[in-house]
């Protein structure tokens, strides 16, 4: 029989055995590849968004850019702020009131906070709530009758009827309820009918007729009404809106060519600025300012035109009583490069819109006699229209993005030695087309650029400069050992391709369907190394 | 073909002239003893690339220029590599009678092991190492290449007969062998594929099937397939006095399980770069489709789960044994394992003892997965109780690899009772 040394000795025999093998270190070595490695095209929706590109009737395209600048609507004009309105009934003579006997009645007006010293006299909600709350130091159930009488939804009034539980001196018992005011009809003129943001209630007061016998009230006793306006929106308003100035100064961003760079010459460019007045009040309109900036190039241009420091009066908008609730007035500013300079404006390639603009609302006070109004819905728009149909000359239009790149450092398969990328490109734009790599790591640190050998050539184009067919260039990229390791270091890569019109003395109308078919080829030595 | 020699290991010990290329029979058992065995072999070899080439290829570096062109030197229409790793544990039990039967015992054992093999066309071994672009502007033919991967573990059950024919010793016997499956990968196919001159486009012409077990089941513990296998071995002397053996090993096959994959084609495919939709949105276009599962759908028409069972590399092995003098033995056998890519091994060797517990061995031999082999090995017995082996039957592999065009190795150890 085996004993336990013997045993041990067997054990450790095989265990050396099988600790003899590893993992080995893989085989390296170095093949020549030549295979496409990309397809892909270039066309115009790779340059500019897909939404401002239209097509003209001879499909030639045209960009049409439209943005709204400002707005001017209810919650420019006023506010109904959260407002808790106190009223207390107070016992001031003992008596006693039977079982199902009233004790209390009276009407009260309370001024809403309007802000902005607006004065109106009749507002329909859209949102909102009115918490009511009751405390009462009644030592009886009370029933109590709550109205607004100036609150009517579909013809009925609010109204509410609650039994408030017995109190005591002190002690009050508590009531509340939170109503929903959306579609309720306020009319703020009160109870005389001629006053303005004035809401009217309605408390009475009612032994319980179910109580045990006659309830003695104290003379002190409280009964305290708590009305809590919260989170009112209106849906329409009618009144006074007052005499109000308004700025709207600001920059806004313009995005739409942000892939642009370089020389631009546009054929034509045409600007609308649309004022569209869906409000109950007239305005009137200073455009002080007018600019825009590239804040790549530090560049920009102000808008020359007569309508820059002109006051421009805009219309109220009158009720249909039908729908749409009312009818627009509109004022439109045309700018185009024979009243102005706005092709600068345009040619700079904007990445920025600065305005400044004033604006008063019943320049000539209330001439409506309380009718101003304004629907939620309908405000006051001011929109821009920028329409330039893509006819330019380019001289080294630079098309430039920074795309996410990455060669894994430690390859499945291995890496590039060195070799030489081809591009070939089937060129459909009348453009002669350079093109630029740079080499950037995570950290935007740069690390080099490609070159590129020749550049893509023009498409030819007959008569009447529209492209008759395709032309193919071949561009060779060269990679030593070098540019082949910073690759595996690059993390971003910013492609730039720059675009010169050809010729270049005329304005080249781009159609629908011009693009460049692009393919790169890797011609290069790889080591295999099978980690 | 390491488990026809762990076979003989298992049910004769070393007291039989082993009847697998490597011949590690060095010292006879006279009569039954209990024993306890364990040892190791590898071996691996090509008729196209040297050992300096495989040694790189397996363990790691660099093939150059020079190695490559060696290698291209040895192509022809049959060209071929292949290698297994073995590992074993067995006992044998000796009984006095069994089945009213004397002379037997019983040999059980574990075996872990791993097999790999391949033929290979000309033109797509100088694609693999030397690229495409030396095809650019040809249609490259690349005709059947067949590939087998196995890794499994057995638990071997098995009676040997201790035979006397005139005094002098001789055994059969029969092992059953319950495999468990690990891994199992094989690829058959031909193609052609044609580069245009320029690289803008790559045509393929494929035709293969792959077969693998679960690939989401790897490890030492993965159980993806059963198998059976039965070795049978006899051996008997002629009248002249001289020993003749046969034996086959690893008649069986094993059942790979229904996660295996099966891809196959029959497809014509036209490559001309991957097709990016958004050029600034490059990154991500490239990895999701040049992803490994993304190339696959590409080149797969028919891609599915199932069951299917596939036949081991048995192997047919007979020995001619010739006693020279009462210190000399000379072998002459032949070795083919069939399924496998391998070409028959024949060989000679010499088994001389110094004296009754030391022997030197040396062998010469022709074929398998290379082309010629000589192989040294010694083996010591001590008191009686130990046994001892080391050797190798491609000496050359470790002297002169640059030429050799294989490499093997064992070691043994062996423990009576």
């Amino acid at each position: 029989m085996l004993n336990t040394k013997q045993i041990i000795v067997l054990i450790f025999s095989v265990f050396l055995l099988l600790s003899c093998r590893k993992d080995f270190e893989r085989p390296n070595w170095d093949v020549d590849l030549l295979a496409p490695l990309i397809t892909t095209t270039l066309n115009l929706e790779d340059i500019l968004p897909d939404s401002v590109l239209v097509t003209n009737p001879d499909t030639s395209l045209k960009v049409v850019y439209e943005e709204s600048i400002f707005d001017v609507g209810v919650d420019s004009l006023f506010q109904i702020p959260d407002t808790t309105i106190e009223d207390v009934y107070v016992v001031t003579l003992t008596s006693i009131v039977a079982p199902g006997g009233s004790f209390y009645s009276e009407s009260e007006e309370y001024a809403l906070n309007i802000t902005n010293g607006v004065g109106l006299n009749l507002a329909i909600i859209e949102s909102g709530f009115i918490e009511i709350e009751i405390l009462s130091e009644i030592q009886e159930d009370i029933i109590v009758t709550y109205v607004i009488p100036s609150a009517i939804k579909n013809g009925d009034t609010l109204r509410l009827v609650e039994t408030v539980l017995a109190g005591a001196p002190g002690n009050p018992s508590s009531f509340k309820k939170k109503i929903d005011m959306s579609g309720y009809e306020l009319d703020l003129t009160g109870i005389s009918k001629s006053q303005i943001n004035t809401l009217v209630t309605r408390a009475v007061g009612t032994v319980d007729p179910n109580a045990s016998g006659p309830v003695t009230l104290n003379i002190g006793d409280e009964i305290v009404f708590k009305n809590n306006l919260i989170d009112i929106v209106p849906y329409f308003v009618r009144g006074y809106f007052g005499q109000q100035n308004f700025s709207y100064k600001d920059t806004s961003n313009i995005d739409v060519l942000k892939k642009i760079s370089g020389g631009l010459d546009l054929d034509e460019v045409d600007v609308d600025i649309e004022f569209k007045n869906g409000i109950g009040v007239d305005a009137q309109m200073v455009l002080k300012q007018f600019t825009t900036n590239n804040t790549n190039t530090n560049i920009n241009a102000s808008l020359s035109h007569s309508v820059i420091g002109t006051p421009i009066n805009l219309n109220r908008s009158t009720l249909t009583n039908s729908v749409p609730e009312v009818n627009y007035t509109n004022y439109n500013i045309d700018i185009n490069t024979n009243n102005s300079n706005i092709d600068n404006l345009i040619e700079l390639i904007p990445n920025q819109l600065i305005y400044d603009v004033d604006l008063i609302i019943n320049p000539l006070g209330n001439i409506s006699g309380g009718n101003d109004f304004v629907y939620k819905k309908h405000v006051l728009e001011t929109n821009i229209k920028v329409e330039f149909p893509l006819s330019l000359i380019a001289n080294n239009l630079a098309l430039q993005d920074t795309l996410g790149f990455s060669l894994p450092e430690e390859s499945e398969t291995g890496r590039i030695i060195d070799g030489t990328l081809f591009l070939y490109a089937d060129n459909g734009f009348p453009f002669d087309a350079k093109i630029q790599l740079a080499m950037y790591d995570e950290f935007d640190n740069y690390i080099q650029t490609i070159s590129v050998e020749n550049q893509i050539l023009a498409a030819p184009v007959d008569g009447n400069l529209r492209v008759t067919s395709k032309k193919q260039s071949v561009l060779a990229i060269p990679l030593n050992t070098s540019d082949a390791d910073n690759l595996y270091k690059a993390k971003k890569l910013l492609f730039t391709i720059a675009f010169t019109t050809q010729p270049q003395s005329q304005f080249i109308k781009i159609y629908e369907g011009y693009e460049i078919d692009l393919q790169i080829v890797g011609d290069f030595s790889y080591n295999v190394d099978l980690k | 073909m390491r488990k026809g020699i762990l076979f003989f290991l298992i049910v004769l010990g070393f007291s039989f002239n082993g009847f697998t290329q490597f011949n590690n029979d060095f010292f006879v058992d006279s009569v039954q003893r209990l024993n306890f065995y364990t040892g190791m072999d590898f071996t691996y070899g090509s008729n196209v690339i040297s050992n300096q080439f495989s040694n790189k290829f397996l363990f790691g570096g660099t093939i150059d220029r020079d190695l490559k062109n060696k290698a291209y030197k040895n192509l022809g229409t049959s060209n071929r590599l292949g290698g297994d790793l073995n590992y074993q544990l067995t006992a044998e039990i000796p009984f006095d009678t069994i089945f009213n039967k004397t002379g037997i015992s019983l040999v059980v054992g574990v075996e872990i092991n791993e097999h790999v093999d391949l033929t290979f066309d000309e033109n797509l071994f100088r694609l693999i190492f030397d690229g495409n672009k030396q095809f650019a502007g040809q249609s490259t033919d690349i005709t059947q290449t067949n590939y087998n991967y196995y890794k499994y573990q057995r638990l071997n059950f098995g009676l040997v007969k201790y035979k006397d024919y005139d005094g002098k010793p001789a055994k059969e016997g029969v092992m059953m062998s319950l495999i468990k499956g690990e891994e199992h990968q094989a690829a058959n196919g031909s193609g052609t594929m044609t580069t245009e001159q320029y690289g803008r486009q790559i045509d393929l012409d494929l035709m293969y099937t792959y077969n693998s077990s679960d690939t989401a089941n790897k490890g030492f513990k993965a159980f993806n397939g059963l198998g059976i296998s039965t070795d049978l071995f006899s051996e008997f002397y002629f009248k002249n006095g001289d020993k003749f053996r046969m034996a086959i090993e690893d008649l069986g096959f094993v059942h790979w399980n229904k996660n295996s994959l099966e891809i196959r084609t029959d497809s014509f495919y036209t490559y001309k770069g991957v097709v990016i939709d958004d050029i600034f949105n490059i990154n991500d276009s490239l990895i999701d489709k040049l992803s490994k599962d993304s190339i696959l759908d590409i080149i797969s028409t028919n891609r599915e789960k199932a069951d299917y069972a596939i036949a081991l590399p048995t192997a047919v092995h007979l020995t001619y044994s010739k006693e020279l003098s009462s210190k000399a033995i000379v072998n002459l056998g032949v070795y083919y394992k069939i399924l496998s890519s391998y070409s028959p091994l024949l060989y000679a060797n010499v088994n001389y003892y110094f004296n009754p517990t030391f022997v030197v061995k040396s062998q010469f031999s022709w074929g398998g997965y290379g082309k010629y082999n000589f192989g040294l090995s010694v083996a010591k017995s001590i008191k009686n109780s130990f046994q001892l082996f080391v050797g190798t039957n491609n000496l050359e592999g470790f002297v002169i690899p640059s030429k050799a065009y294989s490499n093997s190795g064992f070691i043994g150890l062996k423990k009576y009772f």
